[in-house]
């Protein structure tokens, strides 16, 4: 069930960078490599969000509480590993 | 063993006060359900059943009261020691139905083996959870927590738009899962097919539990406080 939010996080993550991302690089011309690393570095925020609102409302939780799959400290890991990939993008682009 | 520790085995919800604004759902209520036995408890809708199953998995926080398993006090536990303890199945499916039976099946800490020689179980491994009818993921699930390692297994209306052949099937895995000492605390309105297997029950009426008593009919007690109607009895006995 780790390998399934994982997989739920990743495709959220991907869809909100691409929100975030469109809009500053059609509308206001700013470059890719300055671009992409803030968009992956607001989805830390946005897509665990999203996640969970997701996983309530599909009454997904009591099934990674009977798995004693701790949802808060997951859900942070996954926003920790988006915040270390915006850093190395940041990083690497600059 | 420890007569002390034999006295207090037990999954005890004791002085459970709930309420939401403008509503007063439990005050001061107690239940206590005992290893090897399923005990049934009964209640109309909105008398507070699935809260109290929710408060004893932790998923609500109770205004005050105590959950306490064998022996242990759990108010200030982590909601992932008190799964240690308990498994809980929620009114409405937990299963994700975009993955794959097999899938789900092998997610669980249990002999995923024994799980797929499952004859029911068996039939659906290529499948995903949304291609199942209600009956079939019902048992789907209960098996799943039955197969954990638990004490005390909580199932909320297992029965609930259930064909009667699965559910006399779910019905043999809970008695089953009884008989190996877990203990099963049961909510369904389906009175007919959850009185014959309870050993114990109780009663939510006016935001408390009543013990009804396991020596006497279930069945009458029910009745005399209203819960079962007379002419329900007459009308299929008839």
């Amino acid at each position: 069930m780790v390998w399934y939010l994982i997989k739920k996080h990743l495709v959220t993550t991907i869809v909100v960078t691409f929100a975030l991302a469109v809009l500053p690089l059609t509308l206001m011309g700013t470059s890719v490599q300055e671009t992409i690393p803030k968009a992956v570095f607001w989805s830390a925020l946005i897509a665990p969000a999203i996640i969970y609102r997701e996983f309530q409302t599909r009454r997904l939780w009591p099934l990674y509480d009977n798995l004693r799959l701790p949802k808060y400290p997951l859900l942070g890991l996954l926003a920790g590993f988006n915040v270390v990939v915006s850093i190395m993008l940041w990083i690497w682009t600059n | 063993m420890d007569l002390d520790k034999l006295g207090q085995q037990g999954l005890v919800l004791d002085g459970i006060f709930y309420e939401v604004p403008q509503l007063r759902i439990l005050q001061g209520a107690y239940l206590k359900v005992v290893p090897g036995t399923i005990c049934g408890l009964f209640g109309r809708n909105g008398s507070g059943k699935s809260t109290l199953l929710k408060i004893a998995a932790g998923q609500f926080a109770p205004d005050s009261g105590l959950t306490i398993i064998d022996g242990e006090r759990l108010h200030r536990k982590a909601l992932r020691f008190r799964f240690t303890k308990v498994s809980y199945l929620p009114q409405d499916s937990m299963l994700p139905g975009d993955m794959a039976v097999r899938r789900l099946i092998e997610s669980f800490p249990t002999d995923s083996s024994s799980l797929s020689r499952d004859p029911i179980i068996s039939d659906l491994l290529g499948k995903r959870v949304d291609e199942l009818s209600v009956g079939r993921r019902r048992y789907l699930e209960i098996q799943l927590l039955l197969s954990l390692e638990r004490a005390y297994v909580l199932l909320d209306e297992p029965f609930t738009g259930v064909e009667p052949n699965m559910i006399d099937l779910i019905s043999e895995r809970i008695i089953d899962a009884a008989k190996r000492g877990k203990g099963i605390l049961l909510t369904d309105h389906y009175q007919h097919y959850t009185l014959p297997i309870v050993n114990d029950a109780y009663l939510i009426a006016n935001r408390q539990c009543r013990h009804l008593n396991p020596m006497l009919d279930l069945r009458t007690q029910l009745q005399e406080y209203g819960y079962i109607s007379n002419a329900w009895k007459e009308g299929h006995s008839a």
